[in-house]
């Protein structure tokens, strides 16, 4: 793997630093951020069903 | 200094734009493209949210009705607010989002870059729905961009498009936070830690934790008014057992924490361009972080400071009216920390600071005349009155908006390769802000003398100050031409060359590429080291 | 050279900024109007005027503060004077003093704004008590125990120089938007408790000085009280947008002494029984079309417009209308319980029965319709009392 030297001394870039994981694990961030909106959504349109 | 140890072979075709209009522009997945996209955009919008507001301070430059019929001015006001919230302001943040958190961060391209594309080409679609809304038979809305029950259903059948326009819109802004989210979580360069982040990325992902969590509430809430009006359901209607207050409950439950969406970024924006120009490291960095997150917690527990005079039970009043006296802690904070950021520094005053230090003066004026609303006592006389009208104004103009300015021309340069005329920047500057004084202090005074707001017509006795209003309405309004030209000069005239650091004091990591920088940002991770980004975290 | 060039543009942009703060609060001396809120005439009005400028004076003392360390720092550390930048990136006493110092403040405000809001809110005995229901645009006012009630409407005066372009001066108009056809007449220092509600969208009873605003929201009552220290007359207006003319539904406070207010009364209750003689009469003709064209011009005209025309789309027009010109008890219900889903209102709880009568009768033989149809007062009181 990729090794840089920093001024805090040499720094190794992992398999977690790679591109394509990071990738992935961005897709993975995005659908749970969306499946909590979708949830904030329809929570609120129950509390409104509900409520009245 | 730190030196790459393995060399890496640079991707040769780095710097090829797609050739075609439609390639480039409407097919784009690239972060810059679709921030320019975002940003024209947005300025298009705050030009007819603009001239909607020149409609208004026309009709109110004299008493009696000169020129529009209520009805139709109602429908200004409302349009005009929307136009401006959703259309002209937001849009032109996630722009800088768009620009900026890749190129602050040593990312490549945003996360998501497909769903970059599609975020920003829905807002074209929406708005278009919105506007169109004034050319039907019953009009566009009038019942204020608040939207209240039972007045909101009085709309006719153009009411649905507003509702669908507003969840376009939602939605628009749900992926572009999903996607902020995404990139500063996971494509951050190695060493980039969060705490070494820029503030401006720090406002930002704060701000998109709220949009998603409060865009989904307005989705909620308009969607009820439209089974409501078409459906024949009874949330918000008193008649079929609804509760019209519950409306107002949810409305501001979203619309508390979206004036700071509005917000946010601006502080974050004033953040990066006051050490730039004071040669002098942010103060507090820390404080700022933890101030923001604070003044986002707050948002969601004092929405009911917008309903004061519903008649809300005294121990609800007194909590809202307590837990909003508290935003002044972290607000204050921030403010103090700009000063002290400037104090003992080695100032200089191009167009950027002059926005910024004019956004910190104005702004905490409006957030002083927030602390003055907060109170309760005082609300019941304030409330729905033209001081409020200065109030919002101000955190929002002279706030907001003058941030973006601020923004738009520290990174022109960066962007384009070009100085923009700083004479004429300047020009701009002055003109907008001695103008935009004119147009919303005397507001102040209508307020308390008793003029409601959104009134087409009113009393003789208020007529002096709304002509005041009206001029230097005029005058602001006129004075943003000024900008559209400086930018449309830097673009396309100035052969003035820019550096890559542009500014002397400029830190971070996007002033270590050319500019303009190349199509895509960081296509090998930056090293990150203390010689190079703004911020080093602290040696305590 | 360049060093005085840049002092004089400096000098200058100051003098402006300052010139341009002295013109905005000096102006008011000049043009004679308020700038401030008023002390007003209740004790309500008396605490949120002394809250107000408490936290107005407290927010002056922060700004002066805060603004001159800022502009002492950008007059004094400037690049242009050689003032070389420090480079300190934080102080944590300075923070901990500008965080605990605010908090401070905050909490010595929050005495007397929960003091202020206690005495507003909670309301005392009450001697009398009115209900206000806000319509759109007019406000409807019962003296509940005196049994009293009226429509209170934008003057006539006011409500013509309002139209668009209509060529009237609104500064040749007395009271200009702020006055009505018939004012709310309360008696001086008597606790009034108030309940407001509303029969179509939320508006919201403001009179500044009182002291506050109170919305009005259908299928709510909403309390509030006051006693007004100071006869006289007190001007305010809808505070919460309630549609077209929001700007035109004014409130007018008459304010009397008691025994001048008990005469008032006493007035009242004989016109009241006039009334109930009136419809209890047979009416001619020209009589009704008399009045229904008075009461067309004041409750009418706002949306059908003074020729019948009407305003398209919302406001349909009554010339050659299938309604006016139908069955005359379709459009007597119509007239009484309003239409719903439209700004068509029920007027059968805001006008008297020989207005109706006479509008109906009005409306049914002008503008080109021909029924002929005479609507007596006696009729719409059968049809509403069942």
């Amino acid at each position: 793997m990729l090794k840089r030297r920093t001024e805090s001394g040499p720094m190794e870039l992992t398999e977690h630093d790679d591109i394509r994981n990071r990738r992935k694990r961005a897709v993975k961030t995005a659908w749970a951020l969306a499946i909590v909106a979708i949830m904030i959504f329809v929570a609120f349109i129950l509390s409104g069903v509900l409520g009245t | 200094m730190s030196i790459e140890s393995h060399d890496i072979a640079h991707d040769d075709h780095h710097d090829h734009k797609p050739s075609g209009f439609l390639d480039r522009w409407l097919y784009t997945t690239n972060h810059k493209d679709i921030g320019t996209l975002y940003l024209v955009f947005s300025l298009l919008m705050f030009f007819i949210g603009g001239s909607m507001a020149m409609v208004i301070r026309a009709e109110l430059f004299m008493p009696g009705l000169q020129l529009v019929e209520p009805e139709f001015f109602n429908q200004m006001t409302t349009m005009h607010a929307l136009i401006m919230v959703f259309g002209a302001v937001m849009p032109a943040w996630v722009g800088f989002a768009n620009w900026m958190i890749p190129m602050m961060i040593g990312a490549p391209d945003m996360a998501l870059p497909r769903m970059n594309n599609w975020s920003f080409w829905i807002l074209p679609f929406a708005f278009t729905m919105l506007l169109s809304t004034l050319f039907m038979d019953s009009g566009g809305p009038a019942a204020g961009w608040t939207l209240y029950p039972p007045l909101s259903l009085q709309g006719g059948q153009s009411f649905a498009f507003v509702v669908f326009a507003v969840h376009m819109m939602g939605i628009s802004s749900i992926m572009g936070s999903i996607n902020v989210i995404a990139t500063i979580l996971n494509m951050r360069a190695p060493g980039m830690t969060l705490l070494k982040m820029p503030l401006f990325v720090w406002t930002w992902l704060i701000t998109a934790f709220l949009l998603i969590a409060v865009m989904p509430v307005l989705a909620g809430a308009v969607t009820m008014l439209l089974t409501d009006h078409f459906f024949g359901t009874s949330f918000f209607n008193a008649a079929g057992g609804g509760d019209p207050v519950m409306f107002q409950h949810i409305f501001w439950f979203f619309g508390h924490p979206e004036v700071y969406i509005m917000i946010l970024p601006a502080f974050g924006v004033v953040s990066e361009i006051i050490p730039t120009f004071s040669r002098k490291p942010l103060f507090g960095y820390t404080a700022m972080v933890y101030a923001t997150a604070s003044i986002a917690f707050l948002s969601f527990i004092v929405w009911a400071h917008h309903m004061f005079t519903v008649g809300m039970p005294l121990t609800g009043e007194l909590f809202f009216m307590y837990a909003t006296m508290l935003i002044a802690v972290p607000t204050g904070v921030k403010v103090f920390n700009w000063v002290s950021t400037m104090w003992q520094g080695s100032m200089t005053f191009e167009t950027p600071m002059l926005f910024a230090i004019g956004f910190v003066v104005l702004f905490t004026i409006g957030g002083l005349s927030g602390l003055m609303l907060a109170m309760a006592a005082a609300d019941l006389q304030y409330h729905d009155t033209y001081f409020v009208v200065a109030h919002f104004h101000y955190v929002l103009v002279p706030g907001s908006v003058f941030a973006l300015m601020a923004g738009a021309y520290y990174w022109l340069p960066k962007w384009t390769g070009h100085m923009y005329s700083e004479k004429w920047g300047k020009i701009h500057f002055w003109v907008s802000a001695i103008s935009v004084n004119i147009l919303f202090f005397p507001q102040h005074y209508l307020g308390l003398a008793g003029m409601p707001r959104r009134i087409p017509d009113y009393s003789t006795q208020f007529a002096d100050f709304n002509m005041i209003s009206s001029i230097g309405g005029f005058i602001f309004g006129a004075s943003q031409l000024i900008f559209v030209g400086v930018i449309v000069h830097c673009v396309y005239k100035s052969r003035q060359v820019a550096t890559g650091r542009v500014w002397e004091g400029a830190k971070g990591l996007e002033w270590t590429l050319s500019s303009p920088p190349p199509y895509h940002s960081f296509n090998t991770p930056p090293v990150i080291d203390s010689t190079t980004i703004a911020h080093v975290e602290e040696a305590h | 050279m360049k060093k005085q060039n840049t002092f004089i543009v400096a000098a200058a942009v100051t003098a402006a900024v300052i010139a341009a703060f002295w013109l905005l609060l000096a102006a008011p001396a000049y043009t004679g109007n308020a700038i401030n809120m008023t002390q007003g005439v209740t004790s309500q009005s008396v605490l949120s005027y002394q809250l107000h400028m408490i936290i107005l004076w407290i927010c002056v003392v922060i700004g002066i503060i805060v603004f001159s360390a800022m502009f002492y720092s950008i007059v004094m550390h400037r690049k242009s004077k050689g003032h070389e930048a420090a480079q300190f990136t934080h102080s944590t006493k300075a923070e901990i003093v500008w965080t605990i110092i605010p908090i401070i403040i905050l909490i010595v405000m929050a005495v007397p704004a929960t003091t202020a809001l206690v005495n507003m809110e909670v309301a005392p005995e009450t001697e009398m008590t009115i209900k206000i229901t806000g319509f759109q645009w007019r406000w409807k006012y019962q003296y509940v125990e005196d049994e009293i009630e009226f429509i209170s409407s934008l003057d006539t005066g006011s409500n013509f120089a309002r139209r668009l372009a209509s060529g009237t001066d609104p500064s040749s108009v007395e009271n200009y938007l702020l006055n009505v056809d018939k004012p709310l007449v309360l008696p001086a220092n008597t606790k009034i408790k108030f309940l407001i509600t509303a029969d179509d969208v939320i508006h919201s009873w403001w009179v500044p000085a009182l002291g506050w605003k109170r919305d009005a929201i259908p299928g709510f009552i909403n309390e509030a009280w006051t006693e007004v220290m100071e006869p006289g007359t007190y001007r305010g207006q809808c505070a919460e947008l309630c549609g077209k003319d929001h700007g035109f539904m004014p409130i007018v406070l008459n304010v009397l002494p008691k025994a001048e207010y008990q005469a008032w009364v006493n007035q009242q209750r004989q016109g009241m029984a006039h009334e109930q003689a009136e419809i209890e009469r047979l009416w001619a003709r020209d009589e009704l079309m008399d009045l229904g064209q008075e009461v067309y011009a004041a409750q009418c005209a706002t949306c059908h417009q003074a020729d019948g025309q009407g305003l398209a789309p919302a406001f349909p027009a009554l010339a050659g209308s299938p309604v006016a010109n139908g069955p005359v008890d379709e459009n007597i219900a119509v007239i009484l319980h309003g239409r719903e889903g439209t700004a068509m209102q029920a007027w059968g709880r805001m006008l008297s029965d020989s207005d109706i009568a006479a509008a109906l009768t009005y409306t049914r033989n002008a503008f080109g319709n021909e029924t002929g149809d005479v609507v007596q007062p006696q009729t719409i009181a059968r049809i509403k009392n069942g």
